[in-house]
C-alpha cells in the first residue's frame, strides 16, 4: 500500500514538471512583448534594453524557465499588463468562489449519478432504465451553455424562482446565516448546470460497471447461497461496481474546471472561470497561464487522490 | 421391462426416497439465431449419501442442468418444462423469494469451478461464509463467526483464525476451493452440487479435494451431484453416472456397470479415450468428429453423424430409452433385446473395437 | 472479442446494429444533418451573411420575430437565423470531422507504438498523456486559440491536438490485449517485422473500438467547437456556427424576449450530438458480443 502510494507520487513528479514546461512554452508563444504596454515614446531604445536585461528577457530560455519557476513556487505569477495588479491576488480572490461552485457540482454528480446508474442497471431493459439512460445521454449531449441559458430562461426569468446570476445580492448586505442562505440560493442553478454533464457520465459509467459486475461469477455464488436480492445487489455487486467509479473522481475534476469557465460566465459567478474569460478578452496571458498551471496542478492532485482512494477501497491493491 | 418413451426410472431400484428428483427437465436458450434446446427431457433421482456424476464434454448440457436446478440460468436461458422436487416440493412452482429463502443455500448448495472468480474479491472469506448462516439460520454475527471458523477447520484449512480474516486473493487455489466447500457446507444442506470443482486445480490438490468431499459426504450425510468431464474423477467418487451428449442423457447407470460394460457407442468411445495406467498406448484414441453446436444439431439421434453403428433410422428419429440390466441407454442398438441380452457393442470385443479412431 | 472471421464479425455487428432502434434513428438523423450541410446553398433561403433592412427604410431589420419571410426571424445584425442555422451545420461538421481525423491519427499512432513497443517509449508517452490530460480541455483550447489569431483552422487544430489522448489510451489498451493473441505471438516468433505485424495483424483487430471512439470523438468535438465559439475564441463572425449564434443570448434582452435567436441553434446542436451518441452506443453494443 505505502509502496503503491510512493510509486504514484514518484510518477507524478515528471508530470508536474511537464505541466510547468508546457505552461511556460504556451506563455512564451503568446504574441506581444511583455513590455509593450510600458512602451512610451519618451523611453529610449537603450533604456528599454536595460529593462529587458533587468527582467531577464534576454537570458537563454531555460534560465528564464528556472527564474519563472522560482517565482511560481513562491506563489508569484507576476502582474497584469493593465493596472499592474498582482495576478496571484486576483486569483486568490476568486479561487474560493470557484471551489464552492465546483465542489457543489462534484458532490451533486456523485450523489445523483451513482444512484441513477445503479437503478438503471438493476432495472435493466425496463422503462425506468430506458428513461434514465435517455436522460443521461441528453445530459452528455447537451451543450452546457445552452442548458445554462435554458435554465436561466425558465427558472429565473419565467418562473422567477432563482436569481439569474451573481453570487450574492449585493444591495441586501446580508451577513451570517442570511448571507449563507443567499449564496446557496444563487448557487443552486449554476451548480446544477455545471454538474449535469458529470451526473450523466457518472451514471452511465456506474450503470455499465454494475451490469458487468452483475455478470460476475461471484454474483452467481451469492445467488446460489440464497441471499436476498438486496444483499446481492448492494453488498456484492454495488461495492465492486463502485471501485472503478473512484477513478472518475479524478477525471471529473478537469471536466468541472472546464465547465466552470462557461457556467461562471453565463451566471456571472465571480470565480476563476469568469476571470479567465475577462483575461481572454483583454489578452492577459499572464492570468491565463497562471490559471492553467493552478488548475493542472489541482487536477493532478485530484488524480493522485483518486488513485490512492482506489487502493484503499480495493483490497487486491491494498495488499 | 418396456421401453419408456422419454426417460427411464431410477437406475437403482431402492427403498430410499430420493432427496432430489428431476423430472423431464428441458431448458431453452435464446440466441441470435433463435431459440434452442440446451437440455431436453432430463430425469434423474439423487438419494441420500449418494454421489451422482454427470459426465459430458463441454456443450453437453451438464452445467446447464446443474444451473437449472439452482435456478441460476443466464438471462437468455429458460426452463420450458419439467419438475424439480426437493423434499417432495416442486421448487419450480415456488416464487423467487421462496426459493431464495427456503431452498438455495439451505437445502441445496453449489460449489463452482473457478474458486478465484466465484468468490467476491472485496469481501473477507469469513464474511462470505458467515452471511449464509446469518441469512438462513438467523444467527448473530458472533455465532456465525464461530460456525464459520469451525467449518473452515472441517474442510482442513490450517490456522483458520487467520484465514477467516483474509481476502480470496491471499489464498492459494486449493485453499480457495476449500473455502468454497466450507461456504456450501456451512448450513448443512442435504444436497450439494459440485460443478467441476477440481478442474482449476492441479492433480495433487485435486486428490485432496475429492478426498475431502468424500469424507464430508459421510460426516454430513449429504448427497452430491458431481458435474465433470473427467472420467477418472467419476471412477473415484461416483456411485451412479449420467452420460450426457448434446443436452440429452444418453446413458445412465451404476458406475461399476457403466465402466465395465458401457452400452451407448458414445459412452464406449468416451471410456476408450480415458487415459489409464494399464493402457500403454502412447496415443489416446479419440471419437471422430466434434460435438455439434447447439444451433446446428442433426436430426434423429444427435450422435449419429459420429457413430460407427449408425443405421438409417438413426438419422430419422430420436431413439427411445431402453433398459439394459441396471443401465438405461438411449440407442436403437438396444431396441430388440432391451432386457439383459448383451448384443450391443462391447468394449473388449465386438463392434465396439471399431468405435474409436486412433490418432 | 474472440477471433471471428473478419467478415462474419462485421456482418454480425451490422445485424445487431440494425436491430437497435435508437441507433438506427441516430444514424438517420445524422445523415439528415450531413445532407443539410452538403446542400446548404440549396436549402437555405438566403446567404448566411446577408443583411436585411426594414422595408422602405435604410435601417437593419434587427431582432425580427419569425415570419413568412424569415422562418426563424433575424438576429442582432438583421441576418436570417434559419439560413445561418443551415450553413452552421456545414461549419460544425467540417470542424468536427477534421479535428477528429487529426486526433484519431495522432492518438492511434501513439497508442500503437506505446502499446506495441512498451517499456521506455510507453513510459515517456504515457507521461505526456498524463501532462496533457491534466489541463482541462477548454483551458488548453482557450490558450491555443488566444495565442494564435482565431480562425476556423486554429479551432480544428486545437481540438484535434487536445483530444488525441483518449484515443491513444484506448488504442494502447487494445494493442496490449491483442498482442497476447496466439497468432500475433506466432507472427512475432516467426520474425515478421514490427511494422508488418502492426499494420497487418494488430490494426485490423482493433478497428472496431477505434470506430466507436471516432463516433464519440466527433460528438465531443462538436460540443468543444460550440463552447469555444460561444466564448468568442472559436469560429469568428461573420461565419455562422451553432456556438457563436448563441453568443447574443448572454444579453438579458435577447435571452428573455427573443427565443427564436438562441433556442433553434441550441436544439439542433443537442439533436446532432445526441444522434451521434446513439450511433456510438449502438456501434459499441454491436461490436461487443458480450452484450
Amino acid at each position: 500500500m505505502l509502496k503503491y502510494i510512493a510509486r504514484r507520487l514518484l510518477l507524478s513528479i515528471p508530470v508536474i514538471i511537464g505541466i510547468t514546461i508546457l505552461s511556460f512554452i504556451i506563455m512564451k508563444l503568446s504574441p506581444g512583448d511583455p513590455l509593450a504596454n510600458f512602451i512610451n515614446p519618451s523611453i529610449s531604445m537603450e533604456d528599454l534594453e536595460i529593462s529587458r536585461q533587468a527582467l531577464g528577457l534576454n537570458d537563454p530560455l531555460f534560465v528564464q524557465y528556472f527564474k519563472w519557476i522560482g517565482q511560481v513556487v513562491r506563489g508569484n505569477f507576476g502582474y497584469t499588463y493593465s493596472g499592474n495588479h498582482s495576478i496571484s491576488g486576483l486569483i486568490l480572490e476568486r479561487l474560493p468562489n470557484t471551489i464552492i461552485l465546483t465542489l457543489s457540482a462534484f458532490v451533486l454528480s456523485f450523489v445523483l449519478g451513482i444512484p441513477i446508474g445503479v437503478i438503471a442497471a438493476v432495472r435493466k431493459n425496463t422503462r425506468v432504465d430506458y428513461g434514465l439512460t435517455f436522460f443521461s445521454l441528453v445530459g452528455v449531449a447537451i451543450p452546457s451553455f445552452f442548458f445554462g441559458l435554458l435554465v436561466i430562461y425558465f427558472f429565473a426569468l419565467v418562473l422567477g424562482l432563482f436569481p439569474s446570476g451573481g453570487m450574492i445580492n449585493i444591495r441586501a448586505g446580508y451577513t451570517g446565516y442570511a448571507y449563507f442562505k443567499d449564496v446557496l440560493h444563487h448557487l443552486i442553478l449554476p451548480a446544477i448546470v455545471l454538474s449535469l454533464g458529470n451526473i450523466a457520465s457518472v451514471s452511465r459509467f456506474t450503470r455499465s460497471n454494475m451490469l458487468d459486475v452483475l455478470k460476475e461469477d461471484y454474483i452467481r455464488t451469492a445467488k446460489a447461497k440464497g441471499l436476498r436480492n438486496k444483499a446481492i445487489v448492494y453488498k456484492h455487486a454495488f461495492r465492486n461496481a463502485l471501485i472503478p467509479v473512484v477513478t472518475i473522481f479524478g477525471l471529473s475534476i478537469p471536466f468541472l474546471f472546464s465547465g466552470a469557465y462557461i457556467t461562471e460566465s453565463i451566471f456571472n459567478w465571480p470565480g476563476m472561470g469568469q476571470l479567465g474569460i475577462t483575461a481572454i478578452q483583454n489578452r492577459e496571458y499572464g492570468i491565463i497561464m497562471a490559471l492553467n498551471l493552478i488548475t493542472a496542478t489541482l487536477v493532478l492532485l485530484g488524480n493522485l487522490t483518486s488513485d490512492i482512494l482506489y487502493a484503499i477501497v480495493d483490497p487486491r491493491i491494498r495488499h | 421391462m418396456k421401453p419408456s418413451n422419454t426417460t427411464p426410472g431410477s437406475p437403482l431400484p431402492s427403498n430410499k426416497k430420493p432427496l432430489l428428483q428431476v423430472k423431464d427437465l428441458s431448458v431453452k436458450f435464446r440466441t441470435e439465431e433463435g431459440m434452442f434446446f440446451a437440455v431436453e427431457h432430463i430425469s434423474f433421482d439423487l438419494e441420500e449419501q449418494k454421489t451422482l456424476a454427470i459426465v459430458g464434454e463441454s456443450g453437453s448440457g451438464k452445467s446447464v442442468t446443474s444451473l437449472a436446478i439452482m435456478q441460476l440460468l443466464a438471462e437468455n436461458g429458460k426452463i420450458t418444462s419439467g419438475e424439480i422436487f426437493i423434499d417432495d416440493e416442486d421448487i419450480l412452482k415456488l416464487s423467487q423469494r421462496q426459493v431464495q429463502h427456503s431452498i438455495l443455500g439451505k437445502k441445496i448448495s453449489m460449489i463452482f469451478q473457478e474458486p478465484m472468480t466465484a468468490l467476491n474479491p472485496i469481501l473477507k472469506v469469513g464474511e462470505q461464509i458467515m452471511e449464509t448462516i446469518i441469512e438462513h439460520q438467523g444467527a448473530s454475527r458472533k455465532e456465525a463467526y464461530a460456525i464459520a471458523l469451525d467449518t473452515l477447520k472441517q474442510v482442513g484449512i490450517p490456522s483458520p483464525e487467520q484465514r477467516i480474516k483474509q481476502y480470496p486473493h491471499e489464498l492459494s487455489g486449493g485453499m480457495r476451493q476449500r473455502v468454497m466447500i466450507a461456504m456450501g457446507l456451512v448450513t448443512k444442506p442435504k444436497i450439494m452440487i459440485a460443478d467441476e470443482p477440481t478442474t482449476a486445480l492441479d492433480v495433487t490438490i485435486e486428490a485432496q479435494i475429492l478426498n475431502l468431499l468424500e469424507n464430508l459426504k459421510e460426516t454430513y450425510k449429504t448427497a452430491i451431484l458431481f458435474v465433470t468431464h473427467d472420467l477418472n474423477v467419476v471412477a473415484d467418487i461416483a456411485d451412479d453416472v449420467i452420460v450426457m451428449y448434446c443436452g440429452e442423457i444418453i446413458e445412465k447407470g451404476p458406475v461399476a456397470d457403466i465402466f465395465e460394460t458401457p452400452r451407448h457407442p458414445y459412452t464406449i468411445g468416451l471410456l476408450a479415450t480415458m487415459p489409464s495406467l494399464d493402457n500403454d498406448n502412447d496415443i489416446l484414441p479419440t471419437i471422430r468428429g466434434v460435438v455439434p453446436n447447439i444451433t446446428k444439431r442433426p436430426t434423429g439421434c444427435y450422435f449419429h453423424p459420429r457413430c460407427d453403428h449408425a443405421m438409417p433410422q438413426c438419422a430419422q428419429r430420436s431413439p427411445a430409452v431402453f433398459q439394459v440390466g441396471q443401465q438405461a441407454v438411449k440407442c436403437f442398438l438396444y431396441e430388440q433385446d432391451a432386457l439383459g441380452v448383451q448384443d450391443g457393442p462391447g468394449v473388449q470385443d465386438g463392434p465396439g473395437a471399431g468405435e474409436v479412431n486412433h490418432g | 472479442m474472440t477471433l471471428f472471421k473478419k467478415n462474419s464479425f462485421y456482418d454480425f455487428a451490422y445485424k445487431r446494429f440494425k436491430k437497435n432502434k435508437l441507433a438506427v434513428i441516430g444514424a438517420a438523423v445524422t445523415l439528415l444533418f450531413v445532407v443539410m450541410a452538403i446542400f446548404a446553398p440549396l436549402i437555405a433561403p438566403y446567404e448566411p451573411s446577408e443583411f436585411f433592412f426594414v422595408e422602405g427604410q435604410n435601417v437593419y431589420n434587427k431582432y425580427a420575430p419569425p415570419s413568412d419571410g424569415h422562418l426563424l426571424g433575424t438576429d442582432s445584425l438583421g441576418r436570417d437565423v434559419f439560413s445561418r442555422l443551415i450553413y452552421g451545420a456545414r461549419v460544425t461538421m467540417m470542424v468536427a470531422l477534421l479535428a477528429v481525423s487529426i486526433s484519431t491519427v495522432i492518438g492511434t499512432f501513439i497508442g500503437l507504438i506505446t502499446g506495441y513497443f512498451g517499456k521506455l517509449v510507453d513510459a515517456i508517452f504515457m507521461r505526456i498523456v498524463d501532462i496533457v490530460i491534466s489541463f482541462p480541455v477548454l483551458f488548453l483550447l482557450i490558450s491555443i486559440s488566444t495565442i494564435m489569431k482565431p480562425s476556423i483552422w486554429i479551432v480544428i487544430f486545437a481540438i484535434g491536438f487536445v483530444s488525441w489522448t483518449s484515443t491513444a489510451r484506448l488504442v494502447r489498451g487494445e494493442v496490449l490485449r491483442v498482442k497476447q493473441l496466439d497468432y500475433i505471438v506466432a507472427a512475432n516468433a516467426c520474425g515478421s517485422s514490427s511494422l508488418k505485424i502492426i499494420l497487418k495483424h494488430i490494426l485490423p483487430n482493433i478497428l472496431a473500438p477505434i470506430m466507436v471512439q471516432i463516433t464519440i470523438g466527433t460528438a465531443q468535438a462538436i460540443l468543444m467547437e460550440a463552447s469555444l465559439s460561444f466564448l468568442g475564441v472559436g469560429v469568428q463572425q461573420p461565419t455562422p456556427s451553432w456556438g457563436n449564434m448563441l453568443m447574443d443570448a448572454q444579453k438579458l434582452l435577447v435571452l428573455r424576449d427573443m427565443p427564436w435567436i438562441w433556442i433553434p441553434p441550441g436544439i439542433v446542436n443537442l439533436l446532432l450530438v445526441l444522434a451521434i451518441y446513439f450511433v456510438g452506443d449502438g456501434l459499441r453494443d454491436a461490436f461487443d458480443p458480450k452484450q
